[in-house]
């Protein structure tokens, strides 16, 4: 058997040895068929999980890019701006028949959908730095306080797969879902916050979670969570008990 | 093309060596959108461009840690790059029968070195390398990302991921005897 373990293969393949651990381990790959062979598997594995990971990164950052190009787009000419009130007009007019007929054929979900746009505001957010010394962190919480959920949850996304145990990351990850609409992913990482129930993270986690699940139309599951809030003495307690009195 | 100077080309190469992320974004921003262009104007689309940018920045990783990309030469990192792009979307658009008639290269006219740039990787194996990468679970994914990639040792990994050193080892043999059962299984153990 090898005195050599993965680390060191590693540290070869990376050139991590200095000369004389290198020269030595060269000898050894010449004597030792098993270890030669387990250096030429670790060189696979590796680039193996180096191009996958590159990728994956490849990925985040076309995203980033692209939201940022298309906000850019987004903003009309001045060329553009009379033929886009006359469409701002049109679909004013389309989307007041959809209202009417909408909240003539939905009631509760209209009353669920108001209290939820009435009730969520974003985090105030973490203080972040925007000099030299900020840290990633800090970068994604600028984008997420500039309203730029996409870019943010880019970048929280990013950090998270770093520290996938880390709470205020999947906290913040899971408001800018909640703005992008994917309100089950924005939940899964609310849920899965280990914070206890009382700590400040865990009440707002509740707290979102259950406006969330308003806005799914889900009122029996957010009652549940709006009820823990209510007797939690925090600062949603009395929020939560308003709502959970509107709620049919 | 953009006139880049040599100690820019240089940092670039030693960000990739390093795997700095901060590279694929000087990548991105310095290339992007000449390729996007250049595909668009070629039979290509928007999902094409950003196909070839990605498989391109593979493929100059791939090829400088491996050795055959020689940065010594004369060779200059980001007309290579693009050397890269080109000569992989002409594969592209021969494999799909397409009439070759690359128009206006403009900034896409770059030396070609048809040597340097056989035997690149293919978009199918780096498909191949995702498929087994996105087979593993999200924790082995990240010890195995911070191992090979970050090369962090065994302590800082276990910092990172919260497990004892001693449980670290034995997660991250676990991880890779994972992958590599995942390689066989879809390589045959082929190089």
């Amino acid at each position: 058997m090898s005195k050599y373990n993965t680390e060191d293969i590693v540290r070869f393949i990376n050139g991590g040895m200095d000369e004389a651990e290198a020269a030595a381990f060269g000898l050894e790959t010449n004597k030792d068929k098993a270890l030669a062979e387990e250096v030429a598997a670790q060189r696979e594995l590796s680039r193996v999980v180096q191009i996958a990971t590159i990728k994956q990164q490849l990925d985040a950052i076309h995203q980033e890019y692209e939201a940022v190009e298309k906000k850019a787009v987004a903003i009309p000419g001045r060329n553009n701006v009379r033929k886009l009130f006359g469409w701002i007009a049109a679909a004013a007019v389309v989307a007041g028949i959809i209202i009417g007929v909408f909240l003539f054929r939905s009631g509760g979900s209209f009353v669920n959908d108001k209290i939820f746009a009435a009730n969520f505001k974003d985090d105030a957010g973490a203080p972040s730095l925007m000099d030299n010394s900020a840290t990633p962190f800090d970068d994604a919480m600028v984008y997420y306080k500039s309203g730029d959920y996409k870019t943010a949850e880019g970048k929280f996304s990013k950090l998270l797969f770093d520290k996938p145990q880390n709470d205020t990351l999947k906290y913040y990850d899971a408001l800018c879902q909640v703005r992008l609409k994917n309100e089950d992913s924005a939940l899964q990482l609310l849920s899965a916050i280990s914070q206890p129930a009382g700590s400040e993270l865990g009440i707002k986690a509740k707290w979102y979670s259950a406006l969330i699940l308003i806005h799914q139309n889900k009122p029996a599951d957010a009652k549940k969570l709006l009820t823990e809030l209510k007797s939690s003495g925090s600062d949603y307690a009395a929020k939560a008990g308003e709502i959970l009195a509107q709620l049919k | 093309m953009q006139v880049l100077t040599t100690t820019m080309q240089s940092d670039l190469y030693q960000l990739l060596l390093k795997n700095s992320d901060v590279a694929y974004r000087e990548i991105y921003k310095a290339h992007y959108s000449v390729i996007k262009q250049y595909v668009l104007k070629n039979s290509g689309s928007e999902d094409d461009a950003k196909d070839l940018f990605q498989e391109g920045v593979i493929a100059l990783w791939d090829n400088i840690h491996s050795g055959k990309y020689n940065h010594t030469n004369e060779t200059m990192l980001h007309g290579y790059f693009r050397s890269i792009c080109k000569f992989k979307w002409m594969e592209i658009l021969r494999a799909k029968g397409k009439f070759i008639e690359i128009a206006d290269d403009g900034e896409m006219d770059v030396i070609m070195d048809g040597t340097v740039l056989n035997d690149m990787i293919r978009r199918e194996e780096i498909d191949e390398f995702m498929g087994m990468f996105s087979a593993l679970a999200d924790k082995c994914r990240q010890i195995l990302s911070l191992f090979y990639y970050d090369k962090k040792n065994m302590k800082e990994i276990s910092v990172i991921t919260g497990y004892e050193i001693s449980s670290m080892r034995n997660e991250k043999y676990k991880c890779i005897e994972k992958l590599r059962t995942l390689y066989l299984k879809r390589t045959g153990g082929r190089k």
